[in-house]
């Protein structure tokens, strides 16, 4: 695969590039089992009356960059006048949770705080039940506001010199990783193996000139690179769920559904913490693009396909 | 505030409109009913009580009257008998309406029979082969036909698979022939730190008390009062809901322990 023997020539790949890396770092994902076929339907109003609760993945589902997906505002509002509990549950970890927050709100959906669950607060979390590291060297991309990590943490975009000091490292955004600082973090795991913590599993995310590529497509790189084995924190992982569940510990586990727009992290990542999986087609990441071979290659089957939010 | 002891059902009674009675270690011990037991419910419901019978068996209700019955606590003297197996058969129904489990499904079941199986008339398939199975239900356990480490070992690949569970008995510990074993929640806990998603049905979770609540015609739950041997399932679950609690110390769960609230009143063993 191009994208593999020469990872620095690519700052952007193509679906199928990213559909095939998936592919091969499959053996590190959870291995759920699928249904046999999909129920095809139109919106998620028709099947609201099946569940009690909606996990919704952001992009794809509510908006795609900075506007919401037409009708998704008032899907969301009808679902929640119909009782349903609802969660945002977004790998997006270049920012803290407020951030994505007040990104919802703008583009005018109502969800409170208790309802948004980013894989940058797992991973955040899981920080926290780690005592025998003193600093974290970490990926920080753009925003300088790491105060919702509790300890000790440089960045190292800035500062080379935690390749050598640091005792783990974080991957929470690659907006601002390079090759050379892949190259680094590759020699300093080369050279003394440590842990690679890693706030966001996506490989790929949908900018307007391509797909970029994300923390968890520098770390399974460095992973193939070293035999450092990473951890993750958010789809399909089942620790991003648990936080959901954490949230409402009664609710009835074949009336869950998570919905989203990638097979890999959204359907698989549902299937995996036991939940129905719904796929949105129209929009996100396979929109447009003969999703029926994508999911008869990966054999990941949602249990419904919904065209539309 | 500290429990206020009473020897006796007939200080209390007018205090309450409607009675959730635990079954096992309150009305029986599995073998025969307690000495006033039987009095006790019929006195209750000549007061004009509403009675139901809430238990975290994995069977479903109409079996669990039956027992009952051949224990000489007939059918009659109860508004409604709900146990967590008939939730969880209620849960199966709405999964098969839905679409959330197709017809023919095969569910991998932990049981100690197949009487009385929230399975039971549904079309989906009880199957003792873990490959295929799209549910795992632990409805039960028998202790003296198998060991916990037998009956664990094969749901740790479904666990790992990420297959949802439902255990229609969350009881840690069960008592067969006055002995304690593991019980059925025991390997549900199991499941659940091997990564499986789990749902608990039963007490003291809030569902099972809600619908025992309803099958009353919703009674206030301040003037609703629940009888059990469990601190931690009858007295911390009722509690919660605003119930009133009485607990039994002389059950067969007497000697549990819980960090939860202190019961309104005890009672040696239910009597009027």
């Amino acid at each position: 695969m191009t994208a593999q023997t020469k990872p620095f020539s690519v700052p952007t790949v193509d679906v199928d590039t990213a559909f095939e890396r998936y592919e091969a770092i499959r053996a590190r994902l959870p291995q759920p089992t699928f249904p046999r076929e999909s129920r095809q339907v139109g919106t998620l109003g028709d099947v609201a009356d099946d569940f009690d609760v909606f996990i919704l993945d952001a992009f794809g589902v509510l908006n795609i960059g900075d506007r919401a997906i037409p009708g998704a505002v008032e899907r969301v509002a009808e679902l929640r006048a119909a009782g349903k509990r609802l969660f945002v549950l977004t790998n997006a970890a270049s920012y803290p949770r407020s951030a994505a927050l007040a990104k919802y709100r703008k583009l005018g959906f109502d969800f409170t705080s208790e309802e948004v669950v980013s894989s940058r607060d797992v991973a955040a979390s899981a920080l926290l039940d780690v005592s025998d590291i003193e600093l974290w060297g970490v990926a920080r991309g753009p925003d300088p506001d790491l105060s919702d990590l509790q300890a000790e943490v440089g960045t190292l975009e800035t500062n080379r010199t935690l390749f050598r000091r640091a005792d783990g490292f974080l991957l929470l955004s690659s907006a601002s990783w390079t090759p050379p600082l892949q190259e680094a973090l590759v020699a300093a795991l080369s050279e003394r193996p440590r842990p690679l913590l890693v706030g966001n599993p996506d490989l790929v995310a949908p900018r307007e000139t391509g797909l970029t590529l994300e923390p968890g497509w520098w770390a399974h790189e460095a992973a193939d690179r070293t035999g450092v084995v990473p951890e993750f924190y958010g789809k399909p992982f089942t620790n991003a769920f648990e936080a959901i569940r954490g949230r409402c510990p009664d609710i009835e586990i074949l009336r869950v559904a998570m919905v989203g727009d990638t097979l890999h992290t959204d359907i698989l990542g549902g299937r995996a913490a036991g939940f129905a999986s719904i796929l949105i087609a129209d929009h996100g990441l396979f929109a447009g693009r003969g999703l029926d071979s994508y999911i008869a290659q990966s054999r990941i089957v949602p249990d419904i396909i919904c065209r539309t939010t | 505030m500290s429990p206020e002891r009473i020897s006796g059902l007939s200080a209390i009674t007018e205090r309450f409109d409607a009675v959730l009675l635990d079954q096992f270690g309150v009305l029986h011990d599995g073998r025969a009913a307690f000495p006033g037991a039987q009095e006790a419910v019929l006195r209750l419901r000549s007061a004009g009580l509403r009675l139901a019978v809430l238990s975290n068996s994995g069977k479903r209700s109409a079996a669990n009257a039956e027992r009952l019955e051949s224990l000489g606590f007939e059918a009659d003297r109860f508004d409604a008998v709900v146990t967590s197996g008939e939730l969880c058969r209620k849960r199966l129904t709405s999964a098969l309406a839905s679409g959330r489990l197709t017809a023919g499904a095969s569910i991998y079941v932990v049981a100690s029979s197949s009487e009385g199986s929230p399975l039971e008339g549904l079309s989906l398939r009880s199957s003792t082969c873990p490959e295929d199975a799209e549910l795992v239900l632990i409805a039960g356990r028998s202790p003296q036909q198998r060991a916990p480490e037998e009956e664990i070992e094969p749901l740790l690949p479904l666990a790992r698979r990420g297959v949802p569970c439902i255990c229609a008995n969350p009881d840690r510990t069960i008592y067969a022939d006055g002995q304690p074993a593991p019980g059925p929640g025991f390997l549900a806990e199991l499941y659940a730190a091997s990564g499986g998603p789990l749902e608990m049905i039963g007490k003291p979770h809030a569902p099972i008390f809600q619908a025992s609540m309803e099958a009353l015609g919703q009674p206030e739950p301040a003037r609703t009062l629940m009888i059990g041997d469990s601190r931690e399932h009858d007295i911390s679950g009722g509690a919660a809901l605003g119930l009133t609690t009485l607990l039994i110390e002389g059950g067969v769960q007497a000697n549990g322990k819980a960090d939860g609230p202190e019961p309104d009143f005890i009672m040696p063993r239910l009597v009027w």
